[in-house]
């Protein structure tokens, strides 16, 4: 068992006494984290990162006007769900609402860090609305030809600078599909607590049950999104362009690493696709041989066989002729004795 | 019209004390738990090739199988096998042993960089039909039963058409055969990817990639949700070791070797073979026609990586007589774990091979 003493956790009650809790807990965690060693950290801390939201909820919650029930509710439940519409025009990564809709995204993010060099948010602070005039300018800029010596080693950088772009193009195109799915998302909490106003369920009172209708609204919406042809398209081309640029930055690499007279990626390629095509060719030669080996035993078999029926032929041919031979030797002494029996007696 | 959320502030700060003093206690209870062993019933390495081992397992009563058959399990290439075998009561493989079977699995291990050309060739006919060989061989048996699950059971689906002669029942546990229904997430991302590009390019296929892509499947739910129910659930230590235990597994992606990857997602995700026709592999032509041997295809009715419609199609596409399905009220991974599944499926799949033994 870990040995891990009980005080971190009882401070971290302690401190949730007195809200607000989400900063409470930025504080607790900040110091538990760099201290930790436990190998659950990276559980922990996705726990705390759901955790940081809910209370941001709470937090907003407990401070909005949202907590009155009187005065003209639709209007107000209007002004937040409107209010929240529009934070997502603005990219603010503070926002609980961006932190919560932004989970398939951020995952995205996670897995191009470790996919390659760049890091994932690499464009998060690049992100423009509306026309996408810088691309449209530099795209002209990096098209101008190369000139000279360095010609190629311009060109391929040129080429590397291109792919950048293309795929921030795609990233943002990416991103933008979240900002209109989380708008419907949205919309559709709206309709779902109108629905239920209107009917007679009971009113949401805890804050989980408000957060579980957001998953529900959030799911359902992404659901209904992810399965159409433009999200196919354009999750397909964001790979892609990521893709292509990888390989670029490998390819740019590779050349550099020739140069220093390091192995290059190409050329570990060539040695393990060799080194397959032996081993493939090796086991068949041994299942060809594994199979002859078992046709031999077969034909041994069938001549063991064979050689033993021989066997059989030639011992009962031999038993014949002796047989035979005995049959003759025994006439020969009856005709003898016969003979005998004629001959007079001589006196 | 009442207003549908009617939050007081005292009940808000009450639930979010509640909430802060839980999130205390499991953090707490996390922290003292010890290193977690996957894989808990006792088994022997029986064979050994490159990265893969092939297991026996042993009953943990030391009951001799009463079905003389031995059974094969095949797993996915993605994830690890010891989903089928994650603690004492939540184990297939021992449901199986105590169903009186003599249980083998095939464990891939995980691929790096010299084994990016692995092709489908290479395992099914070369891996999977070596493991075959060597129970047969073992076992003193022409044939064996063979179980495969999820990709495992497309590889076995396409095994058995091949060489039929070598398996004498088989069972395919959440496989996908149709990949083009239209509740497919997963085929519907790959249609517009560029799979050559993407495997020159990385070479294997990432664990990461096979992770964000899964949790992009529920994306708020496995994200978020299941972080903040853990709060909750996460009060004693077995919950806490069921909940680490399975985020272990989840988490715990092998890359793909490359080639392997190319030719299952563009010739079954995106070309559809298995249904549309004119799949081969190695030098073998791959019709699921051809298989005319008792088929048993057990699927979940909540699956959402491979949709119940995926696995049964298999139906109308094998040549057999003897088919019949199983379904699990539950999903793609409750079917392997929750407690519903270790009481139906395991004696299900016994009973049935009992009935063609």
């Amino acid at each position: 068992m870990n040995s891990r003493s009980d005080p971190w956790f009882d401070s971290w009650k302690a401190l949730t006494v007195n809200s607000p809790w989400q900063s409470s807990l930025e504080d607790w965690w900040n110091q538990f984290s760099q201290q930790s060693t436990s190998s659950y950290l990276p559980a922990l801390e996705k726990i705390v990162d759901q955790s940081r939201l809910f209370f941001q909820m709470a937090d907003k919650l407990n401070d909005q006007d949202a907590a009155k029930n009187t005065g003209n509710w639709q209007e107000r439940l209007d002004q937040i769900f409107n209010g929240l519409k529009r934070s997502f025009d603005v990219q603010d990564e503070t926002q609980p609402a961006q932190l919560f809709w932004q989970m398939p995204l951020a995952n995205w993010q996670r897995t191009v860090s470790s996919l390659s060099s760049l890091p994932g948010d690499a464009f998060s602070a690049t992100y423009w609305h509306g026309e996408l005039a810088p691309h449209k300018k530099l795209d002209q800029f990096l098209s101008t030809p190369g000139v000279g010596y360095a010609r190629e080693h311009q060109a391929e950088y040129q080429k590397l600078s291109r792919l950048l772009l293309d795929y921030q193009k795609a990233f943002q195109k990416y991103a933008t599909f979240f900002v209109k799915i989380n708008k419907q998302a949205l919309d559709r909490m709206r309709d779902r607590l109108l629905t239920r106003a209107q009917g007679d369920e009971e009113p949401i009172t805890t804050v989980r049950e408000l957060y579980n209708l957001w998953i529900d609204c959030s799911e359902h919406v992404y659901s209904q999104n992810v399965l159409t042809d433009d999200y196919a398209k354009m999750h397909g081309e964001m790979i892609n362009a990521l893709m292509a640029l990888k390989q670029q930055g490998g390819r740019m690499m590779d050349d550099f690493a020739g140069t220093l007279n390091m192995p290059t990626r190409e050329e570990m390629d060539t040695i393990h696709q060799r080194f397959q095509a032996s081993r493939r060719e090796h086991q068949a030669i041994q299942s060809e041989l594994s199979t002859t080996r078992l046709r031999e035993e077969d034909f041994a078999g069938q001549l063991g066989k064979l050689w033993r029926k021989i066997d059989r032929i030639d011992h009962s041919a031999g038993s014949s002729a002796n047989k035979r031979k005995k049959n003759i030797v025994k006439k020969k002494a009856v005709k003898k004795k016969k003979k005998s029996a004629k001959k007079p007696k001589s006196r | 019209m009442a207003n549908p959320i009617q939050f007081r502030p005292d009940q808000i700060a009450d639930e979010v004390t509640s909430f802060a003093k839980n999130l205390g206690d499991s953090l707490a209870t996390l922290t003292k738990l010890d290193e977690l062993r996957p894989g808990v019933t006792e088994h022997e390495v029986v064979y050994q090739e490159d990265k893969l081992a092939l297991y026996r397992f042993k009953s943990p009563q030391g009951k001799p199988a009463t079905i003389s058959t031995p059974l094969l399990i095949v797993y996915a290439l993605v994830n690890r096998p010891y989903m089928t075998d994650l603690q004492e009561n939540r184990s297939i493989i021992r449901g199986l042993l105590e169903a009186g079977l003599d249980v083998y699995l095939i464990d891939w291990g995980y691929p790096d960089r010299a084994d990016r050309f692995l092709d489908l060739n290479d395992y099914i006919n070369g891996y999977i039909d070596r493991c075959v060989d060597v129970i047969r061989n073992r076992r003193g048996q022409s044939k064996i039963n063979l179980l495969g699950i999820c990709q495992g059971g497309t590889f076995s689906l396409c095994y058995t058409a091949m060489h039929q002669e070598k398996v004498k029942n088989l069972i395919t546990m959440v496989t996908p055969v149709d990949f083009k229904t239209g509740d497919n997430m997963l085929s519907k991302w790959v249609e517009h990817i560029d799979i050559d590009l993407l495997v020159d390019t990385l070479g294997n296929i990432p664990g990461e990639m096979l992770n964000w892509t899964f949790l992009n499947l529920k994306p708020f739910q496995l994200m978020g949700q299941k972080y903040v129910d853990m709060v909750e659930a996460l009060k004693d230590e077995n919950s806490a070791k069921n909940f680490m235990q399975m985020e272990k597994w989840i988490f715990d992606s092998p890359d793909q070797a490359g080639e392997a990857f190319r030719e299952f997602v563009k010739e079954f995700f995106q070309q559809n073979k298995l249904v549309n026709g004119g799949l081969s592999i190695g030098k073998h032509q791959v019709d699921l026609n051809h298989i005319k041997i008792p088929v048993l295809n057990v699927y979940a009715t909540q699956d959402h990586l491979v949709p119940p419609d995926a696995s049964r199609a298999l139906q109308q596409l094998i040549g057999s007589k003897d088919y019949q399905e199983v379904t699990f009220d539950g999903g793609h991974i409750g079917i392997y774990v929750s407690g519903k599944s270790q009481k139906t499926i395991p004696p299900a799949i016994g009973h049935w091979l009992a009935d063609r033994s």
